[in-house]
């Protein structure tokens, strides 16, 4: 089963918490989930630990999380913690 | 032109001929492999020479050092001081990657360097070194000692490199301090060479606080700024954290003391430490671990180790041939805006519109003179309109070519050594469809190689060549164009196909399909025969989408399969959407336009099928649709009515109007997007008189209505 979900708004401190337990039960059903990333206006570093948190989980439980066309703001995080856009070490 | 806007324009076609330059120093790259003359190689070094005047003339100066050390390299080639071999071509197309980024982001405005690309290119230096050095001692130098020699920006006095490690107190975010903005102004005073983000310590989802910080970094500053400034950014959260900064060339007891100090991080900090250059590997193992004992941190620092590849000999044979070709032609060619040329096209439709229009007034007012001029008149605009329509037309090659590279790295990874055969190249198609057609072609490409080509112990126990080959072609056939995708694989296995189908509840179990529609249930959405979900596809989001594209293009897509000999995709579109040759025919007081290359003739609609849904077209069975019932005409049938009858892909139905009225030229206006669901309609028109006459949109009645006749098995085929 595969599932598609767009987070909209912040990823920031503020919405965390219920970020992460939204995104975690998503691995519950499907086996495959894209994360889109597109409207995504804000994302700190407690953001970028939920989906961090999310890619490792699901590796764990042998499922795929695949984050995908991530935003302006999204992008520039990524680019200054030299993650690519799967969150793998940037080369 | 201020002079603002002057360097605007200038950098604009900098941009367009760097990454001119760069498709052909990628297509003399790919075929030199295969064919060692010196003129490939000259291609590549005359591109990064080029592109390195150039940037120098914009003050691009990251990108003048970076191609300056691939054009050392290359110079070296030209002069044979070192051989073409796989490892240097695998070196070499990714410095080419790199700075298609470069101008990319160039193209978006950014013009000095950022942290992320001079990381990247730094590793690609590094790679780069083997070739600069002897032939013989090249392989065991440490790579970054020597590419930062050889950087020309090493002479400015007063920087040097620093290590930074950074562990963020778990309560740092809840009192409002974002460790990435620390990272974010830390590249204000240097550059960030290095950072490695690491999660390693932030705990399972059920005990991970999503307010409390996890994350620590490893970082590389590149500054002159003082280590009492550096350390200052860190202030606010000095007390709750810790936060160590070493400068470069610091006694080696300092880094011992840093990897011990961080725990269970320890190991992973060493690897970093020797991946950035900070310390020598062999000597923080002897500092660790004392003498004689395992590195165990020395593996990161030489991460890219090629694995030599069987060199290709007839790798791509295509390719050289056709580099060597272009070169020869070198067509002189001046570049034009798209826009304007969307606009010209525009122009050109309104002006065979107003053409019409004024023979259809002359004709009324029976003034002869004017008709014989007019006809003149049109005679040109029509060529006119052909002209311009050429214009849009590129030949579909320059598409083609790029897939070498696509092949190339697929097979790679794959560990799948293929062949790419193209040909067809030449064949012309509108640029509009050229730039849709690219990602649907890699889907395909990909699907091939990855599930029709078989691994080579398969191919030979199969008594094939170990090699698999993967052909492109390009052809014209009745107003549209066919591009298929080829390989000498296994081909579609037709029960596995319909088991998958049953098992995903695509198919109810028990269903008789013919052999057509069972290769068709590979397009829906969700389906995959993979055994194994690879990297490249099989996870079932490829085909539907590929489907759905060619779709949105007007165009159709099938599936030609041999089981043990392969399979091709055939995908089929128009060949331009913006004027057709039509004929107008009349439904009651509407005017319809059914594009001139489906109609095959024109009937009368015979008595005794004036009640049924088909008709004896000469011994064969004639579906047919009365357009006056499919668009709800109202009015009473005319006494007399005529079918029309189209083909499409091999499918021939009748369409049932009033009055045939005979050819009549036309210029597609989309539809808006209110009537975007209407089926059966591709767009509008204007007619000389000033009338909407409604195009027919065959490829789809056909399809919906031609399967809907055949005594199918599946009632609704979309």
């Amino acid at each position: 089963m595969r599932q598609v979900v767009t987070i909209e708004g912040e990823l920031t401190i503020q919405t965390a918490a219920e970020r992460k337990a939204a995104l975690l039960s998503l691995l519950e059903s499907a086996d495959e989930v894209e994360v889109r990333l597109s409207e995504i206006t804000e994302l700190d570093t407690a953001g970028l630990q939920v989906l961090l948190l999310l890619k490792r989980e699901a590796a764990q439980l042998g499922k795929t999380v695949h984050l995908t066309s991530p935003s302006q703001a999204v992008s520039d995080v990524l680019e200054i913690a030299h993650l690519s856009s799967d969150l793998e070490p940037a080369r | 032109m201020s002079h603002e806007e002057e360097m605007r324009a200038a950098l604009a076609t900098f941009v367009v001929e760097a990454r001119e330059l760069l498709v052909d120093m990628e297509s003399a790259l790919l075929g030199m492999e295969a064919d060692d003359s010196p003129e490939l190689v000259n291609a590549v070094f005359r591109a990064a020479h080029t592109l390195k005047g150039s940037s120098g003339l914009f003050g691009l100066n990251h990108v003048v050092r970076f191609t300056h050390v691939v054009e050392s390299v290359l110079d070296r080639l030209r002069s044979n001081e070192i051989p073409v071999t796989s490892e240097l071509i695998g070196v070499l197309l990714p410095c080419r990657d790199h700075l298609v980024g470069l101008v990319d982001a160039i193209a978006d405005g950014v013009l000095d360097e950022m942290p992320l690309q001079a990381n990247h290119a730094d590793g690609l230096l590094a790679r780069l070194q083997p070739f600069l050095e002897d032939a013989g001692g090249g392989s065991g130098h440490e790579p970054r000692e020597g590419s930062d020699a050889e950087r020309p920006d090493q002479a400015a006095g007063g920087r040097r490199n620093l290590h930074l490690s950074l562990r963020f107190g778990p309560d740092c975010l809840r009192n409002g301090m974002d460790p990435l903005s620390f990272i974010r102004y830390l590249s204000t005073l240097g550059e960030v060479v290095h950072l490695t983000t690491l999660a390693d310590l932030m705990p399972d989802a059920a005990q991970m606080d999503p307010e409390s910080s996890y994350l620590d970094f490893e970082v590389t500053l590149r500054s002159d700024a003082p280590l009492e400034a550096i350390e200052g950014v860190f202030d606010f959260v000095r007390e709750e954290s810790a936060i160590r900064v070493l400068e470069a060339d610091r006694p080696i007891e300092e880094y011992v003391a840093l990897v011990q100090s961080s725990g269970l991080l320890g190991e992973v900090v060493a690897g970093i430490l020797v991946a950035t250059g900070a310390v020598p590997g062999d000597a923080l193992d002897r500092a660790l671990y004392g003498e004689g004992k395992q590195p165990a941190a020395a593996s990161s620092a030489t991460a890219v180790d090629l694995v030599p590849r069987p060199r290709s000999e007839a790798a791509a044979s295509a390719g050289p041939s056709r580099a060597a070709e272009a070169k020869a032609r070198e067509p002189r060619s001046i570049r034009i805006d798209a826009s304007r040329l969307d606009r010209l096209i525009d122009v050109v439709g309104e002006l065979v519109i107003a053409g019409a229009s004024a023979t259809l007034q002359a004709s009324h007012s029976r003034d002869e003179a004017t008709s014989v001029a007019l006809e003149e008149l049109m005679r040109l605009v029509e060529e006119v309109r052909d002209s311009a329509l050429q214009l849009r037309m590129v030949p579909i090659g320059s598409t083609f070519s790029r897939f070498q590279r696509v092949v190339r790295d697929v097979g790679d990874a794959l560990g799948k050594d293929v062949a790419l055969v193209i040909s067809g190249g030449e064949t012309e198609v509108d640029k509009a469809l050229v730039e849709q057609i690219g990602d649907p072609l890699t889907h395909l490409v990909r699907n091939s190689m990855d599930h029709g080509i078989e691994p080579a112990e398969v191919r030979v126990a199969r008594g094939k060549p170990a090699r698999g080959t993967l052909r492109l072609n390009a052809y014209h056939d009745s107003g549209s164009i066919v591009i298929e995708v080829s390989d000498d694989g296994g081909g579609i296995d037709p029960g596995r196909v319909l088991a998958k189908a049953i098992s995903r509840g695509l198919v109810e179990p028990g269903a008789n399909l013919g052999e057509q529609e069972i290769y068709d249930l590979i397009f829906a959405p969700g389906f995959s025969t993979a055994e194994a979900v690879s990297d490249l596809s099989g996870r079932g989001v490829g085909m539907d989408v590929v489907k759905r594209n060619v779709v949105a293009l007007r165009g159709t897509i099938d599936v030609d399969s041999r089981p043990g000999e392969g399979c091709t995709m055939r995908i089929r579109l128009p060949l331009t959407l913006a004027i057709i040759d039509g004929f107008l025919v009349g439904v009651g007081d509407a005017s319809f336009v059914v594009p001139l290359e489906r109609v095959i003739e024109c009937v009368e609609l015979p008595a005794s099928s004036a009640t049924r849904d088909c008709m004896d077209l000469r011994g064969e069975v004639l579906p047919f649709i009365r357009l006056r019932s499919l668009f709800a005409i109202s009015g009473e049938r005319s006494r007399r009515e005529n079918v029309v009858v189209v083909e499409y892909a091999g499918t021939k139905i009748g369409l049932v109007v009033d009055t045939l009225m005979g050819e009549f030229q036309t210029v597609i206006k989309p539809l808006g997007a209110l009537f975007g669901h209407v089926q059966g309609i591709g767009g509008s028109t204007i007619l000389g008189n000033g009338d909407v006459a409604l195009i027919i949109d065959v490829p789809m009645l056909v399809r919906h209505y031609g399967d809907r006749y055949r005594a199918g098995h599946l009632a609704t085929p979309e």
